[in-house]
């Protein structure tokens, strides 16, 4: 605790003293940058390992809550109180448990995450989900997703690709007695039309096209939350709407406000 | 010796450049620096071995050359496991301590290799106390060699089995060596060598690619008999592999609400990146998503008589053209190699689209074939910016891109009718950055290119994941604009420039992306006013991204990242900083700064230890030949890439001709009985002019290279042979007189002055990149004439007896 607590500070009072000095010459920003790069390495590796054990989980689950998706502005009951229950170091390797409360996304193999807490919620939220809805998720990977909608809808559809992920998030899921949620093994692409049509469609793979055939099977009024980017990127949230009438509007979120302007060009006037 | 040194010397630039395949195909092509820093430290690291070691080894360096011989042959071995083997989620570098020691042991397994392979080349010219012109002469000889038989493998063999293939000149040295050694040596080294040989023979690694590449997903599918692989071919320019499978799915420019789903699809992959997904068979009806998507929008703003297609590798632009009714169509790829592909092996994609009456394939080199061609097309469609994989760019920061420069593009727009439209689409980012970086260049194009007030020239109309930019020859009139806006309604797209553009009024986007508080404007919109409103100044300095329009002379499109920054992006993503940001500079700086640690704790530590001494200070002579020599060599390589249209032959080509050049420029520099002094300074002279050709203006060189070309495709290649050879044959004369000189009079500061050569060289090899990404080329050279200019100085007063 007390490693972890230095190394904050001291990644603090880095940033504070050199960084937000806009003016300092290219040596100093190699230098501060080389700093940061072995402030990361500590923090997160003391971040970590603070606290482990199985009995340790459910208080790291709750600051995990409080601190990192609370803190940040989400406020829908029925999400934090599902991100309270699930249990995340179930749904990742056994090396990566100690980080699973982490704030950050953990690797679960195979070119796929499981997204950082903070994500998990605000997609959740976006989707605005109620008991007895029916939702469709694309892209499985672990099936902590799906876990957290299903504490608060009447029944989950969920479709994972590859199946070296599949097969394990089924047993996990069966495992914890996560009874109404129903996953394939197959291409999410075409969706699931014989469940159709969705209250929500929620996809946690990176997309290259939004498939028409999903949003055919969008109920009026329903809502499609797609992450895009790669996981190199900055990823960024989007959200399709659907109206009763049946036309489509999108936006995109970002995970956190980013302002591009910096200096003197934000005052100029548009 | 002098066989086995043109062995040894074979083998370290071969496996240097084989590494470099290997990374690039299996990672990025960041790596690039890394392999060069490893191989240099090995260099460096050998000469300080064999500084505190003198004593132990005088008398027995044939034992010590085997020995060498040895630890290269298994270093040959670690460095492979070690890439395909060890597990590695770069994503994850620096937030997983795991993660960074498995990174630090794949760098350090490289290093034996090179550092015997460094160690016996350091011991053969330090031992030979005579005719070391020669000795160095053949070093850089079988350095040349061992580079272009790295180019010619990479056409026979794929990525992992290039350096598999390192063995067999070890196992030669290892024999030549360890003849001259004691029967145990003779047994040892025999062993050694045919296990060598049997190994780069029955030696089959499996072929690793990152897993956040593109081609892993499908190779996941395959291996649940989800995809199959159709043909797959090496060439220098990459591995290509095309893969059939129902549940690839990729387009990235259809409109919100488009209800056409995709066809099947194939997916192209070039060294693990997707190029392009063409269509699997063709039935017309199947294709219509295309009819609505951004390429097709030039379209129907124009007619199109002639359209020229740059490296559709995907096919998708050119059944685009023929949907749209497209008179003749050309299609230019980049090489011989795609264009067989695409024609032969995957001949049936897209219904044999390439076979259609009004489609013509050409390879060329795309500035070439634009320059060749003015005035000629109603369409240039920039396909290739499309497929150069967005996911990618952030790796693909520390490379050129000569297609997406402000002459490059001018060139194009010149090569528009008058009522001509170039158009290019690019994945959207938020932030802003390609598309935003993108309508730069093309309004400073337009300039270029002699048209008038650009901002009336230009447009860029988006989806939800990307925006195409087009620059229009004539000045965009009312009835074009009406077009346009009638289109978007009705395909659900987002016009984000055109010429007058106001306020976005509330409800405006079919798809609204983040922008100004308070504004309904995204960001793509506003700073895109501002930049047609004479603000791109305030816009560039300001900007939390590099988006300076990439010209010849700093043609690194995909640089995005500032230093200046750093600290928003600490502020905005916390300890995500690092995923956030551009990890192909961030990699460049962190192998800037390893390398430049380990090269100090094994280069020149021990110099400061007691045991060796510096000696002399004519000894910095050395680190400013070694830092000029590789300054100049990363200028070659890259310019030549603008003249071969290709910086994959550039690379082992310019290789091979500067280093067979500056032996040749050794060897006969010792037939001069000049001063030191008077050899560099003459050197100097002709260097600085020779260089001059690689900064004469692309518009300039590029039709020389194509009259070349006329004679026979080889001629190119001649000619960037020779542009590199004169001024490499000029710096082969500084480092071998330089340790003539110390020789005769210090001969016992001769490894530390190899150990500092190689210090220095190694550090240049990031550094020269990190220095071209900021200066440019021209500010690069200049930088490696005044070190060399340095290095005169001091041999002024270092004039011998």
């Amino acid at each position: 605790m007390q490693f972890s607590r230095n190394a904050k500070a001291f990644h603090i009072i880095v940033t504070e003293v050199f960084v937000n000095r806009s003016t300092s010459p290219s040596l100093l920003r190699f230098l501060i940058f080389t700093i940061l790069i072995l402030g990361t390495v500590a923090g997160a590796d003391a971040a970590g390992e603070s606290e482990s054990g199985e009995a340790a989980y459910p208080e790291r689950r709750t600051k995990m809550v409080e601190q990192q998706i609370q803190a940040r502005g989400i406020e829908n009951e029925a999400v934090l109180r599902a991100m309270r229950r699930v249990p995340r170091h179930l749904f990742v390797p056994e090396e990566e448990m100690s980080r699973a409360y982490n704030d950050h996304a953990v690797p679960i193999g195979f070119g796929q995450t499981i997204s950082q807490p903070f994500i998990v919620a605000y997609m959740t939220d976006l989707l605005n989900p109620e008991p007895g809805d029916r939702i469709l998720e694309i892209g499985t990977g672990s099936g902590y997703q799906a876990a957290v909608l299903a504490e608060i809808v009447d029944e989950v559809y969920t479709v994972e690709i590859i199946a070296e992920l599949a097969v394990p998030a089924a047993d996990r899921l069966a495992a914890l007695d996560y009874h109404n949620v129903v996953l394939a093994n197959t291409d999410g692409y075409w969706g699931w039309p014989d469940n159709a049509p969705f209250d929500g469609i929620i996809v946690t793979a990176a997309a290259g096209h939004i498939p028409p055939p999903l949003v055919a099977q969008l109920a009026p009024g329903g809502h499609m939350v797609l992450p895009m980017g790669h996981p190199y990127e900055t990823q960024y949230i989007t959200v399709i709407e659907k109206s009763m009438s049946g036309t489509l509007s999108g936006r995109q979120l970002l995970p956190v406000r980013f302002v591009p302007f910096t200096g003197h060009i934000e005052s100029v006037e548009r | 010796v002098e066989a086995a040194l043109f062995l040894m010397s074979f083998t370290v630039i071969y496996l240097q450049v084989a590494l470099m395949r290997l990374l690039n195909h299996a990672f990025y092509g960041t790596f690039t620096s890394l392999v060069i820093s490893l191989a240099l430290l090995g260099f460096g690291a050998g000469g300080t071995f064999l500084a505190l070691n003198r004593r132990r080894i005088e008398g027995r360096e044939n034992r010590w050359l085997a020995a060498f011989a040895g630890l290269t042959a298994f270093g040959v071995i670690v460095s492979i496991l070690a890439v395909v083997h060890i597990p590695l989620n770069l994503a994850y570098l620096p937030y997983n301590p795991g993660e960074s020691i498995r990174f630090i042991l794949i760098v350090l397994a490289m290093l034996p290799a090179f550092l015997g392979g460094g160690s016996f080349i350091g011991l053969v010219l330090i031992s030979s106390r005579r005719r070391r012109g020669r000795i160095y002469g053949l070093n850089l000889l079988g350095s040349g060699a061992g580079g272009l038989a790295a180019f010619g493998v990479m056409y026979v063999r794929p990525p992992v089995h290039l350096p598999v293939l390192a063995l067999i000149p070890v196992a030669g040295a290892l024999i030549l060596t360890g003849s001259k050694t004691k029967n145990i040596g003779k047994i040892l080294t025999g062993m050694l060598a045919a296990g060598c040989l049997v190994l780069s023979v029955v030696w089959n690694p499996p072929d690793r690619i990152d897993q956040y590449k593109d081609l892993a997903g499908i190779r996941r599918l395959e291996d649940q008999g989800g995809a199959r692989l159709i043909a797959s071919v090496d060439s220098p320019q990459g591995r290509i592999e095309a893969y059939a499978s129902p549940s690839f799915h990729y387009f990235l420019f259809a409109g919100l609400e488009d209800t056409a789903s995709l066809p099947e699809q194939i997916g192209i992959f070039r060294d693990g990146n997707l190029i392009g997904a063409p269509f699997a068979h063709a039935v017309d009806e199947d294709s219509s998503i295309l009819d609505r998507s951004l390429p097709a929008l030039a379209y129907r703003l124009t007619d199109p008589r002639q359209v020229l297609i740059i490296g559709d590798a995907g096919l998708n632009g050119v059944r685009t053209a023929i949907r749209s009714g497209a008179g003749n169509v050309t299609l230019v790829l980049p090489d011989q190699r795609l264009k067989y592909f695409l024609e032969n092996e995957l001949g049936f994609a897209d219904g044999n689209i390439l076979g259609h009456p009004r489609v013509t394939v050409v390879a060329a080199d795309y500035r070439r074939y634009m320059l060749e061609h003015p005035s000629s097309f109603d369409i240039i469609h920039l396909a290739a910016a499309e497929s150069l994989a967005v996911p990618s760019s952030g790796f693909g920061s520390t490379q050129d891109e000569y297609l997406l420069t402000v002459d490059s593009m001018s060139s194009a727009i010149k090569s528009l009718t008058s009522d001509g439209v170039l158009t290019i689409s690019r994945g959207i980012q938020t932030p802003p950055r390609d598309n935003l970086k993108l309508f730069l260049t093309l309004s400073e194009a337009i300039g270029a290119a002699g048209i008038k007030q650009p901002e009336n020239h230009l447009l860029m109309v988006r989806g939800y994941l990307a925006a195409s930019n087009m620059a229009f020859r004539d000045r965009l009139e009312a009835d074009r604009l009406k077009t346009v806006r009638n289109l978007c309604r009705d395909w659900a797209l987002d016009i984000e420039y055109e010429p007058g553009a106001g306020d976005a009024p509330p409800g405006y986007y079919k798809f609204q992306l983040p922008g100004p508080e308070g504004s309904g404007d995204t960001w793509l919109r506003h700073t895109a006013r501002l930049a047609a409103g004479g603000r791109t100044g305030d816009l560039i300095r300001s900007w939390v991204f590099d988006i300076r329009p990439s010209t010849d002379r700093r043609p690194f499109f995909h640089s995005f990242f500032r230093w200046r920054n750093l600290d928003r992006f600490t502020e905005y993503y916390g300890r995500y900083w690092f995923r956030r940001s551009d990890l192909g500079s961030l990699i460049l700086v962190i192998s800037l700064a390893s390398t430049a640690l380990l090269s100090f704790l094994l280069i020149l530590l021990p110099h400061f230890t007691g045991r060796a001494r510096l000696g002399t200070g004519f000894l910095a002579y050395f680190p400013a030949v070694g830092m000029g020599y590789f300054f100049l060599e990363i200028v070659m390589i890259r310019r030549a890439a603008l003249f071969l249209g290709d910086p994959h032959s550039s690379v082992p080509i310019v290789l091979a001709a500067i280093l067979t050049s500056s032996g040749a420029g050794s060897l006969i520099q010792e037939r001069l009985e000049w001063s030191l002094f008077r050899k560099t300074s003459v050197a100097l002279a002709f260097l600085t002019a020779s260089m001059l050709l690689f900064f004469l203006p692309a518009s300039t060189m590029l039709p020389w290279i194509s009259a070349l070309d006329k004679f026979g495709v080889v001629f190119p290649f001649l000619f960037v042979i020779a542009a590199a050879g004169i001024p490499a044959f000029f710096m082969g004369w500084f480092f071998a007189p330089g340790l003539d000189a110390l020789g005769r009079r210090h001969p016992e500061a001769l490894p530390t002055a190899w150990a500092l050569n190689g210090f220095a060289s190694v550090v240049s090899s990031p550094l020269a990149v990190l220095t071209a990404m900021n200066l440019g080329y021209l500010g690069t050279a200049a930088a490696a004439i005044g070190v060399y200019g340095i290095a005169c100085v001091l041999a002024v007063g270092y004039r011998e007896n």
